[in-house]
Formats: C-alpha cells, structure tokens, sequence
C-alpha cells in the first residue's frame, strides 16, 4: 500500500516548495498543509522539534527540509544512480543552501535589504554558482550530476526561477544553468504545478 | 578501498564527524589539518568552492560536510536499513546540529562567552535533548533509529561529550542518552579514535 504524506509549512515557498515541487516532479499526491504566520506559536508545539517543514509519512513526523527532500528523492528516483552521485548532488544542493542562506531574508529596511543583497550575491553566491556553471558546461550534458534528473536540478531551477524574477542581471553569466532551469520547467508533473501553484514572493 | 584523504582545520568544527565514521568504521585514511593561515595561503583555493571540509577519494575532491558524512555512512554501514530510517537518522542529526551550532565558539570575552554558552543550553539545547530522552525511553532500543547504531548515535555522542566536558551535571536528567554516548564510545574502532584523538574545545 502506498504511503500518505501530508507536508506542514508556512503559506510561502522558504524550505518547503521544493519539496511541493518534488512530489510534482514524481506525480505523487500529498495534503499540502499551509499555515498562516498567526497559528506558528500553536503549530511550533506539535511538530517533534518545533520547526517546519514536516513531512506526516502515514502520520510519523518527519522534520528537517534536507532529509524530506532526501527522503523523496531517493523513493521516487530524483537522487542519482548510485551513492557517489547521491553525494555529488548533496554537495551541490548544501553548497547553495549555505550561500542563499547569507541573504537578508528578514531585514525590514528594504534599501539595506537591497544593499546586503547585492554583496552576497557578488561576494558568496556568484563565486559558488560561476563555479557550477563552467562544470555543467563542460559535461555537456543534460542534468547536473548524472544522465537522469535529480533533486540537484529541480532546486537549481528553483533558485533561478526567482533569480529571474528579482534581478536577472545577476545570472547573465549562468546561461548553461539557465539553460538547465528551462529545461526542467518542462519536465512532466513540474510544468504543470508550476503553471497552477500559489505565486509567493519568498 | 579507495584512498581517503579528509582536509580540514585542526578542530573538531564540521570534520570530527568525518574522522569518527572513519574510526566507527575501521577504515584508514589521510588526516590533513592545517592552521588559520595555512587555509589562507594555501589550501583555500584548491577547494571546489573555498570551503572546507573536503573528502579527497583517490584524488577527487568532495565537500559539504552533510554530503561526505552521508556517503561514508552508507559505505560502512552507519546510514540505518532503509531510506525511512535513512530520513529519520539525518532529522535527528539536523536537529542536534541546529542547536549546537549556535554555541558561541569563537567569542573571545570570557565571561559573555559563558553568558551566551548558558542561554544557549537553556533555551536550546536542552529543551531539544530533553524530547530526544522522551522519544528514546519510549522506544526501547539501543539506539536511536532502527537496530544498529548509525551517524546520528555519533553525533549525539560527540555533542554529549562535548556538553560533558563543560558541565557533566546539565545531563543528568537524560540517564538513557548518556547511556546511548557511553555505549557507542565503548564500541570497537571509537574506543581506541577516542583515546587518542586531539581534544578540541570544538
């Protein structure tokens, strides 16, 4: 018997919209549970460490966003043929995990919001992605970190679906990834959910 | 076997969990540590993307600190028995990470260092250890997911050790996660890493 799967997470996109967009990817169904900000202070109390995004897997919690996302990759085949590509898309993913994570997501003033954002963007994530960007180019090939799609792919298209939207400027020197992001908005189940889903600014 | 070489700091940081795995598992590999400078100068730019650790497997270069614990995990047997257990391993290592993280490693003032260190166990840590007792004594096992004991009894290990060091007491009222740290530093491989390996402060 299949599993149930409901995932609880803020009405936005933060760590939880991969995941909405991986089950689109594998065409699997799942309760998308949103919370508005009001109900976080309740909600903070039944998750089993008090974050979000969890995922109910036939009602068990399922917390931390890299694990859920881990976890549906590899049953519905988005994590690589093998371990050492299940790793290489970690990297890949962690790596830009860590350099978005630098952005001043919460900064109120937006002309210091505007300032902070550029520098890293220049000073942390450019160097990273310029990095991703000549070894895609040289694989000439059509996924990130093998032959099929994986995880890897579908948060670079993420990322750059919003880089598109906030400030094209910045990826005019990815074109190899941009390429790959345009590639996987027509991948089946994707191209649909993205066409109908609720647009967040974040 | 491949030849491994870790890269990293002399610390325990993000790479004592790279060198626990490979002890945990009785696997040889190379462990280079080098200082502040030695980073600067030399072995930043040799990086993928200017940041350490790095796992070198015959020659080739592989970083993200989650990435490299996850490969090895599953290579030697520390990643649980399937892709539920491997999800639920990766949620608890997250979660004790999340908290430690936040402990003021690098502030040099003595005394706000030991101000910021008590809030940090107060409203973090142990609130977080105390639902990893609960959860633990209410399933009965040995280890914290499934049968054997995998990356995430590690980590509690070496965060247990570390909370040891500092105040012993702050423990005591989770007797079945000191048992679990007790039991697997007692195991073949970590006993003999443990009693030779460099104390860091972190």
């Amino acid at each position: 018997m299949s599993e149930k799967y409901k995932l609880t997470y803020f009405d936005a996109y933060g760590k939880g919209e991969i995941i909405r967009i991986l089950f689109a990817a594998a065409k699997v169904e799942f309760e998308d549970h949103r919370f508005k900000v009001e109900e976080w202070p309740k909600i903070s109390k039944e998750m089993p460490f008090g974050v979000v995004p969890v995922l109910f897997i036939d009602g068990q919690p399922l917390s931390q966003s890299g694990a859920i996302m881990r976890y549906i990759a590899s049953k519905y085949g988005f994590a690589g043929a093998d371990q050492k590509e299940a790793a290489y898309c970690e990297m890949i993913v962690s790596q830009l995990d860590d350099v978005f994570t630098k952005l001043p997501w919460f900064e109120p003033d937006p002309k210091i919001k505007e300032e902070k954002t550029e520098a890293v963007w220049k000073e942390s994530i450019l160097p990273s992605m310029q990095k991703m960007e000549d070894y895609f180019k040289e694989k000439k090939r059509d996924y990130f970190t093998g032959e099929k799609l994986t995880y890897c792919d579908v948060v670079m298209m993420h990322i750059l679906i919003q880089a598109q939207i906030d400030c094209p400027q910045r990826i005019k020197t990815l074109p190899t990834l941009c390429a790959l992001r345009d590639r996987v908005k027509e991948v089946d189940g994707v191209k649909e959910y993205l066409a109908t889903r609720k647009v967040c600014p974040a | 076997m491949p030849h491994y070489k870790l890269s990293y700091f002399d610390i325990y940081g993000r790479g004592e969990m790279v060198r626990l795995l490979f002890a945990a598992a009785k696997v040889e590999f190379e462990d280079e540590r080098f200082t502040r400078e030695q980073w600067k100068e030399t072995y930043k730019k040799t990086t993928p993307f200017g940041y350490c650790p790095v796992l070198y497997i015959d020659g080739a270069p592989l970083c993200e600190s989650g990435a490299i614990v996850r490969l090895l995990a599953s290579k030697f047997g520390f990643n649980g028995a399937n892709t539920v257990e491997e999800a639920h391993i990766a949620m608890f290592n997250g979660a004790l990470r999340t908290m430690y993280v936040r402990l003021p490693n690098f502030d040099v003032d003595e005394q706000l260092k030991e101000e910021k260190t008590r809030v940090v166990y107060k409203d973090h840590i142990l609130p977080l250890l105390e639902k990893i007792e609960k959860k633990f004594s209410d399933k009965k096992a040995e280890f914290l997911v499934g049968e054997k004991m995998s990356y995430a009894d590690l980590r509690l290990m070496q965060y247990l050790i570390i909370t040891e060091r500092y105040d012993a007491s702050l423990l005591a009222p989770f007797p079945n996660l000191v048992a679990l740290k007790d039991r697997c530093r007692n195991t073949d491989g970590l006993k003999q890493y443990l009693a030779t390996s460099k104390i860091c402060p972190f």
